[in-house]
């Protein structure tokens, strides 16, 4: 717990890529907090992250490193966050200019958010996938996310039917 | 570390969205959890537009927009207070649910009641069965500058539309209806009903605007007068099923209301 800022962390992601970090910047990640807690005396090994690739890996690091230094969102500030997330929208520059990558990156970097456990870097990528979602018409969404329409023709048909009142208002 | 910047400015491209359709990952690589985290912060609007995509989705999206309107979903059952169109579309097309048992709603005493009531038919006719019904009415007001002649078009307009509806809902194998307030302009009810008007006793005079009538067991329909503007239709119109006339009791306790005016 009381180790000093300057202490290396090896991890190694699912591709064999290995990075070596500052232990407190890795530290933005709870999953991996709470992994180096637990494991006290042998820190040669890397760190296996099974379910995160190295250019992601790559991303988040870089997010980690620019926000380092910041508190983390404790238990008890998680509730009023889960409220103001509801509401707001608006992403730092900062984070607008990282999160500003291909689609397939977008959705990668949130699950690994998800994964590793970075509520901030989750709230950005959540945020940024809702941006590109509002005010678009069906259409445009399925296009966008390539979603495949599974509905039965009974279910098409009803909601083809509805759809005619529920867009003239 | 070595931060690779990968400022590709293509970012929402339909064209990379388009291609490599099983491997790419995108919006429904996610887990629900982090769906619902996304979907909680749009509008209804938006929440409709996805939740017709497909049955995930649906099943996702669409309770969010019922649920901030109706919180008591989880039942089936569904209290509209105010008429959205958004809402009753995505009831609509939700996929998860399937009945109704009940349903209860407030007719607004607007024009708008006329594409209420056709949207309320329609909700109900996109599911399997509809068990109570609940319906309150309003008195309808109208503006001045409305013609005597306009308002009874309406009126009748309403009229045909409400029989669709409660027609509809008998369908859906409704058996308790309970129909409550001063909205008067129920002319003709339907085949199925037989519509019995107490014009024949004038002396009881019309309803008070302001009365609400509870109806205890379904028997009867609708019962009220019309208020329009300064015109009080003085009718008192009792649609009853032929095979369910009002008890004793209540027509007891109708006629006691009655006798304090």
């Amino acid at each position: 717990m009381a180790a000093p800022a300057t202490q290396q962390i090896k991890i190694r992601c699912n591709d064999e890529k290995e990075f070596t970090v500052d232990r407190d910047v890795l530290e933005r990640s709870v999953l991996i907090k709470n992994m180096l807690e637990d494991v006290t005396e042998q820190q040669d090994a890397p760190i296996p992250l099974p379910n995160v690739s190295g250019p992601v890996m790559a991303k988040v690091l870089e997010y980690c490193t620019h926000h380092r230094g910041e508190p983390l969102p404790s238990a008890d500030t998680e509730q009023s966050q889960d409220e103001t997330r509801k509401r707001t929208t608006d992403i730092s520059e900062w984070d607008q200019k990282f999160i500003t990558v291909d689609q397939e990156m977008l959705f990668e970097i949130i699950l690994a958010a998800n994964y590793l456990d970075i509520k901030s870097l989750l709230d950005v990528g959540c945020k940024t996938v809702a941006n590109m979602i509002k005010g678009k018409t069906p259409e445009e969404i399925r296009k966008l996310f390539n979603i495949v329409n599974d509905f039965t023709p009974e279910e098409e048909a009803q909601i083809k039917k509805e759809n005619e009142w529920a867009e003239d208002r | 570390m070595r931060g690779k910047k990968r400022k590709t400015a293509r970012k929402n491209s339909a064209a990379t969205a388009t291609s490599n359709l099983l491997q790419e990952t995108t919006l429904v690589s996610l887990p629900n959890e982090l769906l619902l985290w996304i979907f909680e912060s749009l509008d209804d609007r938006t929440l409709y537009h996805l939740g017709i995509l497909c049955r995930r989705i649906n099943s996702l999206a669409l309770p969010i927009i019922i649920q901030r309107h109706c919180p008591e979903l989880q039942e089936g059952n569904l209290d509209l207070m105010d008429y959205d169109p958004t809402l009753y579309a995505a009831i609509c097309a939700s996929i998860t649910i399937t009945e109704l048992d009940w349903l209860s709603i407030t007719l607004l005493p607007t024009s708008q009641a006329l594409v209420q009531l056709k949207a309320l038919s329609g909700v109900v006719e996109s599911k399997g069965s509809l068990q109570s019904l609940y319906i309150i009415l309003e008195d309808l007001e109208f503006a001045s500058s409305v013609s005597k002649k306009e308002r009874e078009r309406i009126c009748e307009a309403l009229t045909l539309e409400l029989k669709r509806f409660l027609n509809v809902s008998i369908e859906k194998g409704c058996t308790d209806m309970h129909i409550t307030g001063t909205w008067g302009p129920l002319y003709a009810v339907g085949k199925k009903w037989e519509l019995k008007s107490n014009l024949g006793t004038p002396s009881t005079g019309p309803l008070r605007r302001s009365s609400r009538m509870r109806i205890p067991s379904a028997k009867l329909l609708a019962s009220g007068t019309l208020q329009c503007g300064k015109h009080r239709f003085k009718s008192l119109f009792t649609a009853v099923h032929p095979s369910m006339f009002p008890s004793r009791s209540y027509r007891e306790s109708q006629q006691r209301r009655q006798s304090h005016r």
